[in-house]
Parts: structure tokens; C-alpha cells; sequence
């Protein structure tokens, strides 16, 4: 165990020393650390005054649910990179005469001590929070952050443990069984929901019901309950022993390097190795669409290369995620009102975000490919209209879609509300192919450049779909003449906004500095 | 005398206040293959960016087809190939896509362009990966397929930098023929390499650069005189005897007076 202190120090380097390099030193660390505690505190605060609304079982229930999310989380973790290292710790320390259960040790603290540095102290605002809301003591934080601790330790050694597994017997349906395990993680979380189809998950014998009871102790200053504790203890210590066979088996082999370069970083060499992966795994598929390139314009050539590129290099998969994951909320938010929501918040997320998100890829992926048309000869004029046209047909798609859908629920169409959900993409992808023709973006999270994209993006094509709306809304509906006047007005509107656009897009791109 | 494809004067380019170039001369003619050789950090890629267009230089003149590049920083880039060392390449499309593309950026007509695509993918032995993506690729067909992609308009000023690095000896000589042959046709080439060996038999003339300028350019022959070199001296010996001769202080950048300055 003689090289863990310098594995663990090399991790915790590597991990944190992007993020305090910069030009205020370790502030932006220090202030993102403080900025989460008001926020963890309040957060907590509320659940704890809504967990003392709740009865006993209830009570379980909910803590039940959070831990099998935690659980879940893990499983997930353990299915992908699993064990945290970099490039470079393939390169130089699994390549040195280091044991393999040194290796896991030094991750498991490096796990642990990076949670706490970047989110521990926010948790445990949260947890202080918690009881505060719930009006219980103070000191009652030290058993709970106890149970927590162990809780987490656990999952740490799960997540180790199904990656060695998994890298050793590949054969032995490792994924598959831990891909069960997740599922009944999730099952696990629907009591909070009201949804326990009769099952009693608080005495089932599994682990984050256990450890839920346990935590409730902690909370009501109780003696802890028996049984939880025995089967707590019998999970831990067959997780441990597990642990304990796996960890002397060697397994640098099978490690795939993380794609995160450090605390709120992107390493640019995997995350393109990653790519190409994808691009190879859907390659059958997605190379079904060809891009022609003997046969159209050049804005016709240029728009679909981005249509292309979106299609083929994954980009669609995180619309389609974000899209869906809006679309969910949204109707889980519909169901429970009869207003119709299509201007809400949400439908605003789900029309820009996914602009947003591309135009982040297209900083990623793309933008060093720009050397082709600068070193041809060409003006990037035509390629950054082609991209802001790729984007805004994107997002129309993505709009019809969350059209049709509200219209097939609410079974009728305001045209203020289509007019909002035709508008926000459009203006998103204005101001995304505009800021692409000024701002590079480095990959992490402290980039300004990102941060402009990702909030300018968003707010303008807000602005554009509220003032869009507004307009159409003030016109009125009551007659069909009225209705007609309201297409025509949105539909000029959103070819005002998007030549608006392209003249824009034109004028900067002329002066793009490419390095 | 006719007038240079390529004519580099006193060029000057600064990275952060490091000195990249400083006062670097190089000229190139129809039918050459010139050797730009150096240390690492010699400036040489700079150099290379420069002419076609990547980068901005602080002080100098840059002559492509003699006409400055500074007053018409476009129309030259019709003619000239270019291959950076480690290529970008677009990893989502098919090999025949990115030729077909490039091809458009380098104002190949439409009507040729499918021709010209399968005659590359031919040359450059990669008709079987036509359909594939370039993030199926390995390094060395990665290389030809930049390559090909740099020289898929025809065209007059071919610039390379690296252009052997990981490609297996077959594809070293496929390029290399390819090379001469456009040499023979008139083209003028610029190739940045470390293969000091490559660079003796393949370049009809090498530079030599050390800390951003021109130590020594000529034919080997030439070289060996301005080195004071034996007859049987290879390139790596005369090489290692200019930048070594060449080791002296950094000279300061020339300045325009200015109301703060001090002399």
C-alpha cells in the first residue's frame, strides 16, 4: 500500500489543478464550493419541512427512494468508465509495477475526497438544512452524515467491483446482471411516488431500505432498529469481502479512460476517441444518409454537412434525450393541469436547450475541421449560414414534434402557443450560429465562452418567442380572418428573424479568426 | 530569372511575446521540392501556416505566385494544396464524401468531381474504404486520405508538413513517387520534415531553420560548403553543424519608434 499517498495525490492534482490554474487561483473553485451552500441549505431546509409533514413509513419511503437513486447512479457509474483515470495513468502508473488493490485504493479516496471537495460541503449544508426544516437538532447531522458515509463507501466499492468484474469475466454477464440490479434500484424508488403496487419496500431486505431506516433513526435521535442494522452490516461486509477477492486481480487492461480532464474539464483526446467510437458503433446505420456533394448550391452543400454531422457523430442522440426529457416533464406537469402549457418554462427548455447543446458539439467536434474551407480559399460566410440553416431546421422538427404532441393532448392549437414554439428555435439558432462566428470555447466548465453560448442562446431565442407571441396574441383570434392574420404575422416574423440572422451570420463570419 | 511560386522576406511572428520567426527568407521555384528542416520550435510550421493562410505574421512579406498575400488573402489558395502535420478531418463522413467535399471547397467542377474522387481513392489505395468513415480509419490511411484531399485540385504550390509521420514504409513510397511526379509536372513543393534521410533524397533543395530564421539553403552540395562539410558528410551531420554554429543569442525584433520608446 506504499504507493496509495502518491496515486491519490497524482489523482487529486490531475483532477482539481485545471480548475485553480486559471487566473484568480483557486477562487473560482472556492466561490463555486460557497455558491452551492446557500442553495444546499434551502434545498435541504424545504425537504425537511416537507419530509415533517410526512408520516413514518412515508418518511422511509422518500429516504428509501433517494437512496436507491444514489444506488442507481452507481450501477450506471459501474456499467461505463467505472473506475476514474485518465490518459495519462494508463500511459505512466498502470504501465508501472503498481498492484492492482493499490490502484483501486487510492481511486476509492480519490472518489470520496473529490465528492467532498467539489459538493461536500453543499451536501452537508443540505443535511443541516434538512433537519433544521425538519426541527430537529443540529447535532443529529453527525449519525446521519455517518450512515451516508458508510451508505456511499458501499456504492464506491460496488461500482469497483462490477468494473473488475465485468473486465474479468467477460463472458460471465456481469453487464447483464448489473443492468437487473438497476432496474430494481428504480423500482425501489417508486413508493416516494405513490406507486408501491402493494409491496412493502421498507422490510424488504435490501440494502438502501436498510440503510433508510437507519438514517431515520439517525434523524429522530432513536436507537437504531436491529434488523436494518444486521442487514446493513450483512450487505457491507459481503460487498466488502467481494471487493476484497476482486481487488488482488489485475484489470488495467480493460480500464477505458475517463472523459472528464479534470474538475469541470473535457479532455479533448478522449472525448474525440469516444466520438469516433460512436461514429463507428451507429456507422451501418447512420451512413445510410449520404451526403452528396456533385449535386446542389454551395448553402445547399453546407447545410447538409452539419445535417450530416449532427446525424452521424451522436449530437442527435443528446436532442432526442433533452426533447424527451422535456417532452416528459411537460406532460407530467400537463396531467395535472388543465391549462394548456405550451408557453411555459418548460416548453422553452425543451425548444432551446437542444440548440444550445448542439452548438457546443459543433465547438467540440467541428470547429477545428474549419481549416478545409479556410486553407481552400473560401469565405466561411456560406458554412456558418449553412450551419445556422441546419440548426434552425432542427429545431423546427423538434418544435412540430412538442406541437403535435400537446395538440394530440389538449386537442386544440393556440397560435400564440405555435407561434412561441416555432419562434424559440429559430431565435436560438440565430443567436447560437452568430456567437459560434465570435467565441471559442474551451472545453470546461469555468469557459466563459461556453457559458455565453449555452445563456445567450437561451435567453434570445426567449426574447424572440415571448415578443413573437405577444405580437401574434395581440392580433386575437375570435374570427378565422384573425387567425389568418396571426399565421401570416408569425411565419413573416420567423423569416424576418432568420434573414435578420443570416445577414448577421454573413457580416461576422467574414472576419472569423480560425486560430 | 522567373519569378519565385513561394518568396518569403524577413518574416517576423511573435507567440505571446515568444519569438517564433524572426527574419526568416525562403524562396521557392516551379518544380522544386524544398526540405524545411529543423529542431523542434525552430518556426517551421509557423512558417508553413503563414503561407496558407492560418496565421497572422507581425512583420515581413509573404509572395505566393507574385502577388502578396496580405493584399489578396483569397484568390492564391485556388492553386495550392495544403496537409497540416496531424490533420483534423471530419470523423462523420465516408473517405469519398470528405474528398467530394473538399473538392467542392477547392472549386473542382461538379461534373468531374465523382471522376476525380474515384481516381483518388484509386492512387491512394483506399477504393475499399470509400464508403467507410474517417473515424474508421487507421493513422496511416488517415495520412494518405489527407493527402489525397490536398492534392485532389491539381495544384501548383503543394505545402506538407509532416506529411510521412505514421505512414508504413509502402505508403512512405507511394507518396514519395507521387512527390516527384508532380514536381516533374511543374508543381512547386514545400515539405516540412524531421526524416533527414527522406529530405536528402527526396528535396531538390533544403533550408535549414534555427529559432525562427534561414540558417543555410541550398542542394547538399551547397550545404556542405556553407557548413564547411566533407564530401561524404550526410545531411544530418551538416545539419547538426549549422544549428550548432547557428546556437547564438536571439536577436531582438526590429521596432518602429514610438512615443514610449527609448532610443
Amino acid at each position: 500500500m506504499s504507493n496509495v499517498p502518491t496515486l491519490l495525490t497524482y489523482k487529486v492534482k490531475l483532477f482539481f489543478a485545471p480548475s485553480y490554474r486559471g487566473k484568480f487561483g483557486p477562487l473560482p473553485l472556492i466561490a463555486l464550493m460557497i455558491l452551492f451552500v446557500p442553495s444546499g441549505a434551502g434545498v435541504g431546509f424545504a425537504f425537511g419541512a416537507y419530509m415533517d409533514t410526512l408520516g413514518t413509513e412515508q418518511l422511509t419511503a422518500t429516504l428509501g427512494a433517494a437512496l436507491s437513486a444514489m444506488l442507481a447512479f452507481g450501477f450506471i457509474f459501474s456499467l461505463g468508465v467505472g473506475i476514474t483515470a485518465q490518459p495519462s495513468e494508463l500511459d505512466f502508473l498502470m504501465t508501472s509495477p503498481i498492484k492492482s488493490r493499490e490502484y483501486l485504493v487510492a481511486d476509492l479516496l480519490f472518489q470520496l475526497t473529490s465528492i467532498m471537495l467539489a459538493g461536500g460541503i453543499a451536501m452537508f449544508a443540505a443535511l443541516i438544512g434538512l433537519l433544521a426544516g425538519m426541527g430537529a437538532p443540529l447535532v443529529r447531522a453527525i449519525p446521519l452524515v455517518l450512515v451516508m458515509a458508510v451508505y456511499g463507501l458501499m456504492i464506491v466499492l460496488i461500482i469497483q467491483s462490477v468494473t473488475i468484474a465485468k473486465i474479468r469475466y467477460p463472458n460471465a454477464r456481469v453487464r447483464e446482471l448489473t443492468l437487473l440490479l438497476l432496474l430494481l434500484s428504480a423500482v425501489a424508488m417508486l413508493p416516494a411516488l405513490g406507486a408501491s403496487f402493494g409491496v412493502d419496500f421498507a422490510t424488504l431486505p435490501i440494502p438502501q431500505a436498510a440503510f433508510a431506516v437507519l438514517a431515520d433513526s439517525a434523524i429522530f435521535g432513536t436507537s437504531p432498529d436491529v434488523s436494518s442494522l444486521v442487514v446493513a452490516g450483512i450487505y457491507f461486509a459481503g460487498i466488502g469481502a467481494l471487493w476484497l477477492r476482486l481487488s488482488g486481480m489485475y484489470f488495467f487492461y480493460g480500464i477505458k479512460p475517463t472523459l472528464s480532464g479534470g474538475f469541470g474539464q473535457v479532455d479533448m483526446g478522449t472525448k474525440m476517441a469516444q466520438q469516433r467510437r460512436m461514429i463507428g458503433l451507429f456507422g451501418g446505420l447512420t451512413d445510410k444518409i449520404a451526403l452528396k456533394t456533385d449535386v446542389g448550391g454551395d448553402l445547399s452543400l453546407m447545410t447538409r454537412l452539419s445535417l450530416v454531422r449532427i446525424w452521424r457523430d451522436g449530437s442527435i442522440v443528446f436532442v432526442i434525450l433533452l426533447l424527451g426529457l422535456f417532452i416528459g416533464i411537460g406532460l407530467w406537469g400537463s396531467s395535472s393541469s388543465d391549462e394548456p402549457a405550451g408557453m411555459d418554462y418548460n416548453t422553452l427548455q425543451g425548444a432551446t436547450w437542444p440548440i444550445a447543446i448542439l452548438a457546443i458539439n459543433w465547438c467540440y467536434y467541428e470547429r477545428e475541421n474549419l481549416w478545409i474551407p479556410v486553407v481552400g480559399g473560401r469565405s466561411l460566410v456560406t458554412y456558418f449560414r449553412g450551419l445556422m440553416t441546419s440548426l434552425v431546421l432542427i429545431g423546427l422538427v423538434m418544435s412540430a414534434f412538442m406541437i403535435t404532441i400537446r395538440a394530440l393532448i389538449q386537442m386544440r392549437v393556440d397560435m400564440a402557443e405555435l407561434a412561441f414554439m416555432m419562434l424559440a428555435p429559430v431565435g436560438t439558432s440565430v443567436f447560437a450560429a452568430t456567437l459560434l462566428t465570435r467565441v471559442r470555447v474551451k472545453p470546461g466548465a469555468f469557459s466563459p465562452g461556453l457559458l455565453a453560448v449555452l445563456f445567450v442562446t437561451f435567453t434570445g431565442g426567449a426574447g424572440i418567442a415571448f415578443s413573437g407571441s405577444l405580437m401574434v396574441g395581440a392580433i386575437g383570434s375570435s374570427t378565422a380572418v384573425l387567425v389568418a392574420a396571426q399565421v401570416v404575422v408569425a411565419v413573416a416574423f420567423a423569416i424576418a428573424i432568420y434573414y435578420v440572422g443570416q445577414v448577421a451570420v454573413s457580416s461576422l463570419s467574414r472576419t472569423f479568426k480560425f486560430q | 530569372m522567373p519569378e519565385p511560386t513561394v518568396r518569403i522576406e524577413n518574416l517576423w511572428k511573435a507567440y505571446d511575446g515568444t519569438q517564433a520567426l524572426q527574419g526568416l527568407s525562403l524562396a521557392a521555384f516551379e518544380g522544386e521540392i524544398v526540405g524545411l528542416i529543423g529542431p523542434n520550435g525552430a518556426g517551421k510550421t509557423t512558417a508553413i501556416k503563414i503561407i496558407v493562410g492560418l496565421l497572422q505574421w507581425d512583420r515581413g512579406e509573404v509572395h505566393v505566385f507574385g502577388h502578396n498575400i496580405l493584399a489578396d488573402s483569397i484568390s492564391y489558395k485556388e492553386h495550392i494544396g495544403y496537409m497540416p502535420e496531424a490533420p483534423a478531418l471530419p470523423e462523420y463522413l465516408t473517405t469519398s464524401e470528405f474528398l467530394g467535399y473538399v473538392g467542392r471547397v477547392r472549386n473542382v467542377p461538379k461534373e468531374q468531381l465523382p471522376g476525380r474522387v474515384s481516381e483518388m481513392l484509386r492512387d491512394f489505395e483506399l477504393t475499399g474504404k470509400a464508403k467507410e468513415t474517417v473515424a474508421t480509419l487507421s493513422k496511416g490511411m488517415r495520412a494518405k486520405l489527407a493527402f489525397a484531399a490536398a492534392t485532389i485540385h491539381k495544384p501548383q504550390l503543394l505545402i506538407l508538413d509532416e506529411p510521412l509521420l505514421g505512414i508504413d514504409p509502402a505508403g512512405q513510397r507511394l507518396l514519395k513517387d507521387r512527390l516527384v511526379g508532380m514536381a516533374k509536372q511543374g508543381c512547386s513543393i514545400l515539405v516540412s520534415t524531421h526524416q533527414l534521410d527522406t529530405a536528402e533524397r527526396l528535396c531538390t533543395k533544403v533550408a535549414v531553420i534555427h529559432r525562427g530564421k534561414n540558417v543555410a539553403t541550398g542542394d547538399l552540395e551547397s550545404l556542405r560548403g556553407q557548413a564547411h562539410a566533407g564530401e561524404h558528410q550526410t545531411l544530418e551531420e551538416i545539419f547538426l553543424k549549422l544549428t550548432e554554429e547557428a546556437g547564438q543569442p536571439e536577436p531582438d525584433m526590429p521596432r518602429r519608434k514610438g512615443l514610449f520608446s527609448r532610443k
